[in-house]
């Protein structure tokens, strides 16, 4: 309901027990720790190794490799929920003494490495085979290629520079004989000593001489050894992978001593960085003023000698900001978090937000097929799975997103893109608004929430000041353009002869409370020209209220898309029901579908987004003023297991 | 139907419309599509936040889809008996109903493009910025959004 009040406190431990009490307060969550300040020119532990750091590292990286071994098939339950693994505290403990990891550990690195060798051995085999297979037509040894007087050469180019290459070595007076096989490959036997002479003659001519493995065995030989090789490398590698794949019904186990094992790193190096005086040990930190005495339990039930000390804050310091909402309203935290936390002094916009965003969600997707089908396709995924925290918010903030639209789409007759002519007489009767046929009345409907949002901003910009003890500035501030703003609607009102009373009287009060506005914003200027400067000046903020407000009108637009998208696909359905004969009714029954599965997608995606857009934009900038530093407790991160308590 | 100067000036309407939102989407898409495919080769899990990313500047050519119908469907082509006639000046009113929503359309596209790529970079560095890349995304169809507004009211006052 509001931002959560910090207190920061001092924490003092006998160094002997304080890593078991850091263990504890770690399972609670409740406590950010900061450095203590140097000025206490306190000692500081020496920083040490943490006993399993290497077990942790390589836990973690069991678990990345062993996830991509692991034969579960990928269920809907998995891709909704997420590859979480359940457990609780006790269950990692007891896992951590009974299961034998650190053998498990290198015996999965050691596979890993066995793949990975297997891998790039089947590698080379590839490439030797490549580089062989075109001269299978040698059918020597290779190593008696180059042996003797005349020395054979495997020769790659165009025929004709071959014997260029022939006729140039006759006129030097050697001996050759070549035997071409197909265009490329060529043998080329002659009495030269000067190999590699010949080699440069050769590729001047653009002919490649080919060196081969020096070997004693033929081209047939080592490609039928390389078969073998790879035969067995292969085997070797499906053993190897089929242990793994063995060793992956294990991963449930060793994501959950990978979050342990995490765990105690943390707490092993928040204490081997901390400070300390003699045989006590001082922490500094934040907790939230409601868990204090949880604290107080938590430690009390491991050691009664500690001490806690509320600190004052410190100049210009500002604590860090968690929200807190209860019920319905704790849903709409996801949009307030999504812009950032506000600021430590400012006030938790998200109670205020919710109401709005959901009138503005159910206006934008405006149908009652669409909200219907949004919010019994969300409940049940949040009533079948467990979801992580994060996303159940969310997905109950759309569900709620969809029942508003459903509402929405009774009043502006909105049933999947059909006509209401065509619909039964109540639907016509619950009926107020037409935004195809006339629009105006629902671009005025959205211009006015978007007047009532702008004005209750200021609202709690005033109450934001009053909590922070500035109530009559924030009345001097706001008080003259809340003014304003009611005297122009009553205007309107009486123009539209909704209200009664002379006009004069109405333009009187425009006047005058522009004139308050001059008067009391001049206050901030310096000097007099300064201070008619400053005050005429800031009725030029009329000018950002006026675009504020016009932009309120996307609603009716987004709406409007919504609804003229949904009529397009039953459109273009009957055109080919009409144009397609005998199967045009199925493929009419596919595109309604398909058409308003995409509609659907599109509009909720534009809906959230535009909504969210008119909080953060339009009505934040209104009363928060500063961007809070989230709280981020010490304590058991969840990476792969969600904790049971 | 009588093929009048007016009514192809409706058609051209619908055409010009629909066609600068297909071409300011396009080039929109394109553009973030780049930067996706460069950021889901570095991090393939980011896959699913990186397409939703570039799926924003599409929204450009479903307005201009949209608008198309509209102007048919209003000037009695889509979905009435087919009998409509309309006269020169009647055309090129609904002529330039289309500009609106396909000129808005076509530059906030091709610049909302701009922005969900330089999104997707941002997410390639911190994944949990993706709904914050998404609404400085969406601060660029604002326009399009009145643009489409804009042609609808032009299109109602006919």
């Amino acid at each position: 309901m509001a931002i959560v009040e910090m207190k920061k406190i001092r924490l003092f431990l006998y160094r002997s027990e304080s890593s078991k009490v850091l263990e504890s307060i770690q399972g609670i969550g409740a406590v950010e720790f900061i450095a203590v300040p140097e000025e206490l020119a306190l000692k500081k532990e020496e920083k040490e190794e943490f006993e399993f750091e290497n077990a942790s590292s390589k836990l973690d990286f069991a678990v990345s490799f062993l996830s991509s071994y692991t034969k579960e098939k990928a269920s809907l339950k998995k891709m909704i929920e997420g590859d979480w693994v359940a457990s609780t505290h006790k269950e990692a403990e007891s896992l951590a003494n009974s299961f034998p990891f650190i053998s498990i550990v290198e015996e999965i690195t050691k596979a890993e490495v066995s793949i990975n060798v297997c891998k790039s051995r089947l590698k080379e085999i590839e490439a030797e085979r490549e580089t062989i297979k075109e001269w299978s037509f040698v059918s020597v040894p290779l190593s008696t290629l180059k042996t003797g007087k005349v020395k054979t050469f495997l020769l790659k180019g165009d025929a004709q520079n071959i014997q260029i290459l022939e006729s140039e070595l006759k006129e030097e007076g050697v001996n050759t004989a070549t035997e071409s096989h197909g265009d490329r490959h060529h043998i080329l036997a002659a009495e030269v000593d000067d190999m590699e002479g010949l080699s440069r003659r050769a590729s001047m001519l653009k002919v490649e001489v080919v060196s081969l493995p020096d070997r004693d065995e033929t081209v047939h030989e080592i490609l039928a050894r390389l078969d073998n090789d790879e035969r067995e490398v292969n085997e070797k590698l499906e053993k190897t992978i089929a242990e793994v794949e063995k060793r992956a019904i294990d991963l449930p186990k060793i994501k959950i001593l990978a979050d342990y094992m995490h765990w105690k790193k943390e707490k092993h190096n928040l204490y081997s960085s901390s400070s300390y005086i003699s045989r006590v040990s001082v922490f500094d930190g934040w907790v939230p003023a409601e868990k204090v005495k949880l604290l107080m339990e938590t430690i009390s039930s491991h050691t009664l000698s500690f001490e806690i000390e509320e600190l004052p804050l410190e100049k210009d310091e500002t604590p860090p900001v968690e929200i807190k909402n209860k019920g319905i309203v704790k849903p709409f935290e996801s949009i307030t978090r999504l812009y950032g936390l506000p600021g430590y002094n400012d006030i938790d916009p998200t109670m205020f937000l919710s109401a709005f965003f959901l009138v503005f969600f159910g206006l934008c997707l405006t149908d009652v097929g669409y909200g219907i089908f949004l919010a019994v396709i969300l409940g049940l995924i949040l009533f079948r799975y467990k979801l992580e925290s994060g996303t159940k918010l969310l997905l109950t903030l759309l569900m709620f997103g969809g029942i508003s639209a459903a509402l929405v789409g009774l009043l502006f007759g909105g049933y999947l893109g059909i006509n209401v002519e065509l619909l039964p007489e109540w639907a016509k009767k619950v009926q107020k608004f037409d935004p195809i046929a006339s629009p105006i009345p629902v671009l005025i409907l959205s211009l006015v929430l978007g007047v009532v949002q702008v004005m209750f901003g200021l609202f709690l910009k005033i109450l934001r000041d009053a909590k922070n003890g500035e109530m009559t500035q924030g009345l001097l501030d706001q008080g003259p353009w809340l003014l304003t703003f009611l005297s122009l609607i009553a205007w309107g009102l009486n123009k539209q002869g909704m209200l009664s009373g002379t006009p004069e009287y109405f333009i009187y009060a425009i006047l005058i409370s522009a004139g308050l506005i001059v008067v009391t914003q001049a206050r901030k200027g310096e000097g007099v020209f300064g201070k008619i400067f400053k005050g005429v000046f800031s009725l030029y903020d009329s000018v950002g209220y006026f675009s504020d407000i016009l932009s309120y009108s996307r609603i009716l637009a987004l709406g409007l898309a919504t609804s003229a998208l949904a009529f397009a696909v039953n459109l273009i359905a009957v055109l080919v029901r009409d144009m397609i004969p005998v199967i045009g009714p199925v493929i009419m029954v596919i595109i309604l579908i398909v058409g308003h599965t995409f509609n659907v997608i599109v509009n909720v995606l534009g809906a959230f987004i535009h909504s969210a857009r008119l909080q953060f934009v339009e009505f934040f900038s209104k009363f928060i003023t500063g961007s809070g530093r989230e709280f981020k407790p010490f304590k058991r991160k969840e990476r792969y297991v969600t904790i049971e308590r | 139907m009588e093929i009048t100067f007016g009514l192809a000036l409706v058609f051209a309407g619908a055409a010009t419309a629909s066609l600068l939102g297909f071409i300011g989407s396009t080039i929109g898409m394109g553009q973030a599509g780049q930067a996706a495919a460069a950021a889901v080769g570095e991090k393939p899990e980011l896959f699913g936040k990186a397409l939703l990313l570039q799926a924003l500047p599409g929204s450009q050519g479903i307005y201009g889809l949209v608008g198309a119908f509209l102007i048919l469907n209003f000037a009695g082509i889509l979905g009435g008996d087919g009998a409509a006639v309309i006269s020169t000046f009647e055309g090129l009113q609904y002529f330039i109903v289309s500009l609106p929503i396909g000129l808005a359309g076509l530059l906030s596209a091709v610049y909302q493009g701009r922005v969900s790529a330089s999104g997707i970079v941002m997410i390639a560095k911190d994944e949990t910025l993706t709904a914050r890349a998404m609404i400085f995304s969406a601060m660029v169809e604002t326009w399009a959004i009145f643009g489409f507004l804009i042609s609808f009211i032009l299109l109602t006052s006919i």
